[in-house]
């Protein structure tokens, strides 16, 4: 078990920013429950790590920014092989299994003590995540900025790019 | 989840802290009384990333050469607590895992 950590890997060497801290740029596309649980783990992961951390929330993204959307996120069985309960797939487009299987995975957060999409979104921002909220796809969806929870920061590709451009890790998830 | 402040015992943590680092192999001696640390972490029960977050925000209570003790049950965090020790200023005293139970040993540093 290893139990010294300095002079390894140069983790105190931090990122080139500027800021003397590493940077994490993620981009959230993805407006279901599953989708959004990863990129919010990773902004809080990097942020408890003391790193600088941005999301830009596009497209069925920008959902987990929504005040009222974000509560209501789904995970649809349809195509979606991974499924526990292995009903033909085709089952999955009966009405009401999409709720269910969406009842089924907040179940399995709820037992395993983890936050809820707007619990991780308070976490984000006590941890200083800045939060894009991407104004295309406000424009295109008919997003207004009252529908945002509070701390969402309206901004184009190029503002998150400028943030971007500076990041030690970026990932679209 | 319980964070307890044991400033009472700060001196029996630096005798604590001292024979942890003299020895070779930390946490390897099954059955010793658990280290005394400045602050204990209960985050058993927890999944990444709660562990890691919760721990920052206790490092964020800390002062300079206190220690702290996280008590896991994700297996993950094996891997996690030595990242985060080189990610943030901190030594890792110790690590060990015994009964699905991992616990760490962390000491904030100067950054």
């Amino acid at each position: 078990m290893k139990t010294e950590t300095s002079g390894h890997g140069g983790a105190e060497a931090r990122g080139g920013n500027g800021s003397g801290r590493r940077r994490l740029a993620l981009v959230a596309s993805k407006g279901t429950l599953d989708g959004a649980y990863p990129p919010l783990i990773l902004a809080a992961t990097a942020a408890s790590l003391g790193w600088e951390v941005g999301i830009f929330f596009t497209f069925y993204g920008l959902d987990i920014l929504h005040k009222k959307r974000h509560k209501r996120l789904k995970v649809a069985p349809l195509g979606n092989p991974a499924m526990p309960v292995p009903v033909p797939n085709l089952v999955g487009a009966l009405p009401g299994m999409t709720a269910a299987a969406t009842r089924m995975m907040k179940g399995w957060m709820k037992r395993s003590n983890m936050p809820t999409v707007p619990q991780f979104l308070d976490i984000a921002r006590e941890s200083g995540v800045k939060l894009f909220a991407c104004s295309t796809t406000m424009g295109v969806m008919g997003v207004k900025e009252t529908d945002l929870v509070p701390g969402a920061d309206i901004a184009g590709a190029t503002a998150f790019l400028d943030f971007a451009a500076d990041a030690d890790v970026s990932l679209f998830v | 989840m319980t964070d307890t402040i044991a400033h009472t015992r700060a001196a029996a943590a630096a005798s604590e802290r001292s024979r942890t680092e003299s020895a070779k192999e930390p946490g390897g001696a099954a059955g010793a009384a658990a280290p005394v640390a400045d602050l204990e972490l209960d985050c058993k029960g927890l999944l990444c990333p709660l562990p890691v977050y919760k721990t920052s925000q206790a490092l964020n209570r800390l002062a300079i050469g206190q220690t702290l003790r996280v008590e896991c049950t994700d297996r993950g965090s094996l891997a996690d607590f030595p990242a985060l020790a080189r990610q943030r200023s901190l030594t890792l005293l110790s690590a060990s895992e015994r009964d699905g139970v991992q616990v760490f040993l962390l000491r904030k540093e100067a950054a």
